[in-house]
């Protein structure tokens, strides 16, 4: 970048909202002249949004060719402390599932391991907990070179439907959560993505939501008006993406974590494969073994 | 909701999804602080949403997504913040083309920030994380750590320039490759 250390002071100072008028007209006046200040100025604040989503997950974790940077959304309850997630590659996965003195209780997920090859798939938002609700998909057996991680099927996530691409193939579920008298409780949401197009550059994504409604009271209108204008009413939230490597057409297992309040009624898990605009996937993306659990530490006596 | 609504609302996810994080690189060019550009793309979300079911082409959803965001954010630097001092109409119009023109650019070198951010030393990694949490105050920060805000925003900056530095060479370098 050729930017003189003036220029980028300029920009500092502008975008931390402490420019002069004489430093903003500056700036301004370059802006204007200069495609390439232009083009630097964006990349700057492009970057800083991209550090604002990124916070760091188990330190003391290896992985060795990938981030173990995240990137989550921060509600209003996230903002208080009680939110983290996490990226986990295989390896991080294995180390995360085995902390000491952990216990795990799974939350009951319907068809976890999509094992019914009848299993009724809605479209959109779920209307009610215990269904999985989405895209177009299928459950099917091995095929493409992709082979279930777990049982003798997986979910196939499609690139097309109605002839048309599938930017963003994606699968919810609603979980009703049991009332607890602790003031949080931890949750682990994970499942396993696969590529038979890897090249394509198809980037997975887990999120969670722990909200305070009635699983009944929940719908389309409630996740549309939650899932980005981010009020307070879901009460924790958390998000974890991985872009799976090229070439690999291994399962990449993908979790996270989140502190949610003992007040929460129920748990919106999501799903989805965001496809690059400009190398849309010819074959279909899969999911498989979706775990939710409660996570307990045992204290050290 | 009906079918059709849902049909709209799946729709209008997708193009959000897709060019979520160019907005808010474009929001972020114009509205000084990140906090309030935080809060102005939650208002620019929720505007597009209200507003979606008056596009007419989907083609035209990007350039109408960047004129929401810029009527939005200057909508809120002229009701709350008349105190800084903003940029005139031509470089808000300049920086919204750019930000459309560029909107790939941007998405590869986030993919490429990854790599860099690993090259980082744990005191920046630190930093960076201490000083991103959601509504942390540089000045409450650097009183914590013994600095002053001005070596922070400083050092912040330091560490933005060589991650714009290293994604560029980690760009270059695939292409070679």
């Amino acid at each position: 970048m050729n930017r003189t250390e003036h220029e980028l002071e300029l920009m500092r100072r502008y975008l931390e909202g402490v420019a002069s008028l004489e430093e903003t007209q500056e700036l301004e006046s370059l802006i204007v002249k200069d495609a390439s200040v232009r083009q630097d100025f964006l990349r700057y604040t492009h970057l800083d949004c991209a550090l604002a989503g990124v916070r760091r997950s188990q330190s003391s974790v290896a992985a060795p060719r990938r981030s173990i940077w995240l990137s989550w959304r921060p509600l209003a309850a996230a903002a208080a402390g009680i939110v983290f997630g996490m990226l986990c590659t295989s390896v991080v996965f294995g180390f995360v599932g085995q902390h000491y003195g952990e216990k795990k209780t799974p939350l009951a997920v319907v068809q976890p391991s999509f094992e019914d090859a009848q299993m009724p798939l809605a479209k959109g938002f779920p209307p009610a907990p215990s269904l999985w609700t989405g895209d177009v998909a299928k459950v099917v057996p091995a095929e493409n070179g992709v082979t279930p991680k777990e049982g003798q099927h997986m979910l196939r996530l499609e690139t097309t439907a109605y002839g048309k691409p599938v930017l963003f193939p994606r699968l919810y579920q609603i979980i009703a959560l049991s009332p607890s008298g602790s003031e949080r409780r931890e949750i682990e949401v994970s499942a396993s993505f696969a590529s038979a197009d890897p090249d394509s550059s198809p980037h997975y994504t887990v999120r969670a939501y722990a909200v305070n409604e009635a699983p009944e009271r929940l719908g389309p209108d409630w996740f549309a008006r939650h899932w980005f204008v981010q009020q307070d009413e879901a009460i924790a939230s958390a998000e974890t993406g991985f872009e799976n490597p090229p070439s690999s057409t291994n399962w990449q297992s993908i979790g996270l974590r989140m502190q949610v309040p003992g007040k929460a009624r129920c748990l919106v898990v999501f799903f989805g494969v965001k496809n690059q605009p400009k190398s849309q996937a010819k074959k279909p993306h899969y999911l498989d073994a979706v775990q939710v659990s409660f996570v307990e530490s045992s204290s050290i006596p | 909701m009906t079918d059709s609504e849902q049909q709209r609302h799946d729709l209008f996810l997708r193009l959000y999804v897709e060019h979520e994080e160019s907005l808010r690189g474009f929001v972020r060019s114009l509205v000084p602080t990140l906090e309030d550009s935080r809060e102005v793309m939650q208002d620019v979300a929720a505007v597009m949403w209200r507003k979606f079911e008056d596009i007419t082409s989907m083609d035209d959803f990007r350039r109408w997504a960047f004129g929401v965001a810029r009527f939005v954010s200057m909508e809120f630097l002229r009701t709350r913040r008349r105190d800084r001092h903003v940029f005139g109409d031509e470089a808000l119009r300049l920086l919204a083309v750019a930000s459309e023109e560029l909107e790939d650019a941007f998405e590869a070198e986030r993919r490429a920030l990854n790599d860099c951010l690993r090259k980082l030393t744990d005191d920046q990694r630190t930093l960076v994380e201490e000083a991103y949490k959601p509504g942390v105050r540089i000045d409450e920060l650097a009183a914590r750590v013994g600095r002053s805000a001005m070596a922070l925003y400083k050092s912040l900056h330091r560490i933005r320039i060589a991650l714009m530095n290293c994604t560029q060479q980690v760009l270059a370098q695939e292409e070679l490759t």
